[in-house]
């Protein structure tokens, strides 16, 4: 029997050091306290989609000629927009092309309030977040800029970029004009922001991937013979990814040159922000599209030095520059140390990048497996996710190739399983038919919609409604999810790092962040798999403000809350 | 010395006295590329092929010669030129189907193996490599995966025929290619490029221990493969053995120094031993060194086919078809680039103009605006050029040197120098010295401009290209036995190069040292009778001497060798009295202009 949607709040004081929330998750299996069970077989996905009444389908307006942005459309949030406890969604969406206008509700972008019920009511319009004032849309991330305790959106635009403000009630108010963040180059395409606390002074700071120069009159036609294609990157120039620093008040500085985040020039896709040399300073990692990636490293005093190359991150292991799409930075080795893996279109080969305790990465993607099993897939949004909850992060991939031409085109997305951390296997095929649906899909976002502690997946596809791929949460595994809330850091805790121990000695290392994939915006909870084991010996969370906190004996199988301690 | 290199010598003394004798020309064509002298065979030969446009045995041994070069467009090109005289001759056909594919114009080797096949059916071998250039084309990989598990099905012993598998299918099918290779390993033990390849294979799917057997095989086969050390390297890295990846890494450095991906491993090794400031020499050494990289364009069907089309349409068909490409590929702003220069070669001055304003339009990257810039100067369209070296520059410092020069045909001197004035000290190279130096010349600033000549020369006065370039400076200035004692010291160094000593025999010329120059021309044409520039020097340098007929004899030997310089037309229609209809003829007035390339005239 499905346990539902069970919430039980107490709080408790403990010991002055901190204030700890429980909250009871809700079991598709209530297990007698104590009892280890081995996992009978791996969850599949499940679209509840259809059970929701909205009408959004990513629209890029392709209707025969091909504009440079048509593959680039669909970003996808995870917040809880109202503050009611359950992970609602938002999606963006492209425009008329070449008039770059939301003239028509079908380019309207989407907010889906979750019902609890495994239902979601498109609540768009009442929340003044269609955006029919923008252009074309593409990625969306949900942060709390101004620490007031509500989610607030960022959305990159062709042109200018739009900054929403959660006023509290339900609904948003669009507070750019004004704010820094409607400043860029003239005709620099934006790609994807991340929200993240450069400089620990508590308040989001903002890093904007930007792709190209771009307006319609510019748009380049090319063809391979003699049918029309999508241009390849290098039709394009690079240019300068921004830095924006947040003041307060509503109010952000662009601090791109003085940062260093001016140089080199890049075609910005997904951004990854962690603090990979375990600092205490948050760092960037931005895949740029046939251009080396970055590693901007945090040096502390306000500025960044990028090391794509110096760290081995910025080519493959020929030198080679690939179509780097979304990516993601967690310890997929539980060495406790960040790593890195961006997807790329197929027959380049995805990039998993082992992290050689904070001094360089090694590039791991033959001796994991990734090599063999990505070469078919051209992979766009993506995550690590331990989708069955056994302390390994699994990657997943939200696949489709850029144009429509060949059979193999449309693609399904894939789920490659970690195994104990020295490579992967291909499991997408036991992944369920909802999951297996092959089409061009775009933005991704990993989340746990129904609290149950497995995570779930909400993709968009070109031209299709998206799919809410909810877990099956079906293999018996244990699971904790942290939810932190920070008062010397910043609200959302962005870059807070949680280091947990099993009884049996595994360490499992994991940090605040929603920057996952590409043009999206994942749950910012913490979340742990604990496999057969039923608590945490211990817990620690560091702080961006510097204060570690320590739990110990956590039950599994809840969300827990803190609130950062005063010291 | 060999028996090639001793026939190479008797046919040059033959071809000395008997100047532009084809026969003799195409002998010694014939034996310097036995020898291995590959661009004195490529010399005579296109010599001979310019006196017989049709004999198909120079264009053969011209194909094979551009083979052992590499430069397979070019081997195509005459092969199928042969071909074109000689249709049944299988041998010439199989040389370009190979040439063709080597060159990786898979669909044309395709195509060239079929018409073999047709020549000599039973050629299972060839039928094996047509399927192995089938496998890399879009439309007849089907083709060639049948036609290859036919071959193997028949000849299973062949390691060839395994590892032309692997070569095709090793990206869609690794189980069964590294099958193919293990099987191929088999048979020939001892096979490097079979070794190499399931030591790759073997990598790609995460087996690094496992590759090295292979390796180690393939090193004791042939231990300066600079790719099988680096392939070794990687495997030891993977395995975190850094110490033995950092050695080999540098010892496959060491063998091919100009290789960028060696120098990317080595840098790596060094960031994991943790030695970072030794990694980021190697790492930016890297970054300079690295090719701009970007989309590959299938190499397009047809090479064969404009070769076999007469002259009118051998011009026409590759404009054609570089027009298409350019309009389809915005992002291979080379084929904008190769239809201008291909446009401005044929003729077509404003159409080319056209072409290379839109390559402004386009994101082409500073070599591409450079070279741009470059055929532009050289053609004398300075405005154009200028814009091109402005966007060049930011990325490519020394671009600045072509700037200047067109600068200063565009505003004058003053510009010229104020752009050179912007090249970093440590940059400014004897080239941008002598250049200066040239430059405060023509501006009437005499003093200042031997002042930088000298100091030119003591920088760098070693090399060629800076010598050829004081050179016209130090004749102006009437230094000409400044300018002898350089081009002594460049004969010394430079042995081998005609250059330097024909240099010298003008400058003496200049002198009226004419008995001394006749001794330095002739044992030049002595040692390289297929010379044409040889002929051409001596001859402007008997009209110097006013011995005219003599002159007019050995100019037109140099035409005979297929001289286009444009000073012997000019020197002809003086000799022969004839009207001067060129414009450059008011320039190209006798010997000093040989060392002038482009006869332009500044702005005043």
């Amino acid at each position: 029997m499905q346990a539902g949607w069970i919430v039980d709040l107490s709080r408790r004081a403990l010991g002055g050091v901190a204030v700890l929330v429980v909250v009871l998750g809700a079991l598709r299996w209530a297990l007698p306290a104590g009892q280890e069970e081995a996992p009978r077989r791996r969850p599949h996905f499940t679209d509840v989609a259809p059970k929701s009444s909205f009408s959004y389908i990513t629209n890029n307006h392709f209707t025969g000629r091909k504009y440079f942005p048509q593959p680039m459309c669909g970003g996808v949030a995870i917040l809880d927009h109202d503050n009611d406890g359950k992970m609602d969604i938002y999606f963006t969406n492209g425009a008329r092309l070449p008039e770059l206008k939301k003239d028509d509700p079908s380019f309207y972008h989407c907010l889906l309030r979750n019902r609890g019920d495994g239902t979601f009511a498109d609540v768009t319009e009442a929340a003044g977040l269609t955006g029919a004032h923008l252009d074309y849309s593409y990625g969306v991330a949900a942060g709390d800029f101004d620490n007031d305790g509500f989610t607030d959106l960022f959305i990159a635009n062709t042109g200018k970029n739009t900054l929403y403000r959660n006023n509290g009630d339900g609904t948003f108010s669009d507070v750019t004009d004004g704010s820094g963040l409607d400043r860029k180059p003239p005709d620099t395409l934006s790609v994807q922001g991340a929200w993240f606390d450069y400089d620990n002074d508590g308040l989001l700071d903002l890093a904007l991937s930007n792709y190209t120069l771009w307006r319609p009159d510019l748009d380049k036609r090319c063809a391979s013979r003699g049918v029309e294609v999508y241009c390849h990157p290098k039709t394009y120039v690079a240019v300068p990814h921004r830095l924006y620093r947040n003041l307060g008040g509503g109010r952000f500085e662009d601090v791109t040159e003085s940062s260093g985040f001016a140089r080199p020039l890049g075609k910005g896709m997904g951004i990854a922000v962690a603090d990979f040399n375990e600092d205490g300073w948050m760092d960037v990692f931005i895949a740029n599209d046939t251009e080396p990636n970055f590693l901007y490293l945090n040096q502390g005093n306000g500025t960044f030095r990028e090391v794509g190359l110096l760290y081995g991150v910025a080519y493959n292991d020929t030198g080679a520059t690939v179509s780097a799409m979304g990516c993601d930075a967690k310890d997929y080795d539980n060495d406790g140390w960040v790593d890195i893996f961006y997807n790329n279109l197929m027959r380049q080969i995805w990039a998993l990048f082992r992290n050689q305790r904070g001094k360089m990465f090694h590039y791991v993607s033959p001796g994991s497996k990734i090599l063999a099993l990505s070469g078919s897939y051209s992979g766009w949004s993506a995550g690590f996710i331990d989708y069955d909850n056994d302390g390994w992060k699994d990657l997943y991939s939200a696949n489709g190739d850029v144009d429509n031409l060949e059979a193999f085109s449309p693609q399904h997305d894939t789920m490659f399983e970690n195994v104990g951390g020295k490579y992967f296997v291909d499991v997408s095929r036991e992944m369920g038919p909802d999951f297996l649906r092959v089409g061009y899909q775009r933005g991704s976002a990993i989340a746990d919609l129904n609290d149950d502690g497995f995570l779930d997946l909400v993709v968009t596809s070109l031209n299709e409604k998206p799919r809410i791929l909810m877990n099956s949460a079906d293999n018996g595994n244990h699971w904790l999810m942290f939810k932190l809330t920070g008062t010397r850091s910043n609200r959302d805790a962005i870059g807070a790092k949680i280091k947990l121990t099993t009884p049996s000695g595994r360490t499992l290392s994991n940090h605040v962040t929603v920057s996952v994939g590409f043009m999206s915006s994942s749950d910012r909870r913490v979340h742990f798999g604990l496999g057969p084991e039923t608590k945490a010996a211990s817990v620690e969370i560091r702080w961006p403000s510097g204060v570690v906190q320590r739990l110990t004996d956590v039950p599994a199988d809840r969300i827990v809350e803190l609130v950062e301690p005063h010291q | 010395m060999g028996e090639y290199e001793r026939a190479e010598r008797a046919f040059q003394q033959a071809l000395s006295r008997a100047p532009g004798d084809f026969e003799i020309l195409f002998q010694l064509g014939r034996a310097a590329a036995r020898a291995g002298n590959y661009d004195r065979a490529r010399r005579a030969l296109e010599t001979a092929l310019r006196m017989r446009p049709s004999h198909v045995e120079v264009l053969v041994e011209l194909g094979k010669i551009c083979i052992a070069q590499e430069d397979y467009s070019r081997a195509v090109f005459y092969l199928a030129q042969a071909r074109q005289r000689a249709p049944e001759d299988a041998e010439i056909v199989l040389l370009l189907a190979r040439a063709a594919e080597d060159g990786g114009y898979y669909d044309d080797a395709a195509s060239a193996y079929d018409e073999y096949l047709r020549l000599r059916p039973g050629d299972d071998a060839a039928r094996r490599d047509r399927a192995r250039a089938c496998g890399h084309t879009h439309s007849r990989r089907e083709e060639a995966r049948k036609e290859l598990e036919w071959y193997l099905r028949k000849h299973p012993d062949d390691p060839l025929g395994h590892y032309a598998y692997a070569q095709v299918f090793w990206d869609e099918e690794p189980e069964r290619s590294l099958q193919h290779l293990t099987e191929a390993v088999r048979l020939d033990p001892n096979s490097v490029p079979i070794r190499y390849a399931r030591a790759w294979m073997l990598q790609r799917a995460g087996e690094m221990a496992e590759s090295l057997p292979d390796l180690e095989a393939a090193r004791r086969l042939d231990p300066e493969n600079a790719r099988v050390v680096d392939l070794m390297g990687m495997a030891y890295l993977a395995l975190d053995q850094l110490d033995r990846a950092e050695k080999l890494f540098r010892e496959a450095v060491t063998l091919a120094p100009d290789e960028p991906e060696f120098v990317l491993h080595l840098g790596r090794a060094l960031m994991a031993l943790e030695r970072q400031e030794e990694a980021q020499v190697w790492l930016e050494k890297y970054r300079k060194m690295r090719p701009p990289g970007g989309p590959v364009l299938r190499k397009r069907l047809g090479m064969i086919g404009v070769a076999a089309l007469d002259v009118r349409r051998q011009r026409e068909r590759p404009i054609e078809q570089l027009r298409r490409e350019a309009r389809d590929h915005p992002d291979h702003p080379d084929l904008q680039l190769n239809l201008a220069s291909l446009l401005l070669a044929d003729g077509q001055t404003e159409q080319a103009l056209a072409e290379f304003q839109q390559l402004l339009a386009l994101n082409a990257g500073a070599r591409i605006w450079e070279d741009a810039g470059r055929v532009l100067l050289s053609a004398g369209h300075h405005q154009l050029a200028r814009q091109m070296f402005e966007r060049a520059v930011e990325e490519r410092p020394l671009a600045r040197l072509h700037l200047a020069t067109a600068l200063f045909y565009v505003e004058g001197p003053e510009a010229a120098l104020e752009c050179l004035r912007q090249i970093p000290t440590e940059a400014a190279n004897g080239d941008v010295m002598l250049l200066e130096a040239a430059i405060l010349e023509a501006a009437g600033r005499r003093a200042e401009a031997v002042k930088r000549l000298d100091e030119g020369l003591l920088r760098s006065a070693t090399q060629l290209s800076v010598i050829e370039r004081a050179l016209p400076l130090l004749v102006r200035l009437e230094r000409h036995a400044e300018a002898l004692a350089l081009l002594d010291q460049a004969i010394r160094t430079n042995p081998q190069e005609p250059g330097p000593a024909l240099a010298k025999a003008v400058i003496l010329g200049l002198m009226g040292r004419f008995a001394e120059a006749h001794k330095i021309v002739r044992p030049v044409q002595a040692r390289w009778p297929e010379l044409d520039r040889a002929y051409l020097v001596h001859g402007l340098l008997l009209e110097r001497n006013k011995q005219f007929r003599r002159a007019l004899g050995m100019l037109q030997t140099a035409r005979l060798l297929g001289s286009r310089d444009p000073n012997l037309d000019c020197a002809e229609a003086r000799l022969k009295g004839a009207p001067l209809e060129s414009a450059e003829c008011a320039c190209r007035t006798g010997l000093e202009q040989l060392l002038v390339p482009v006869c332009a005239v500044p702005p005043e």
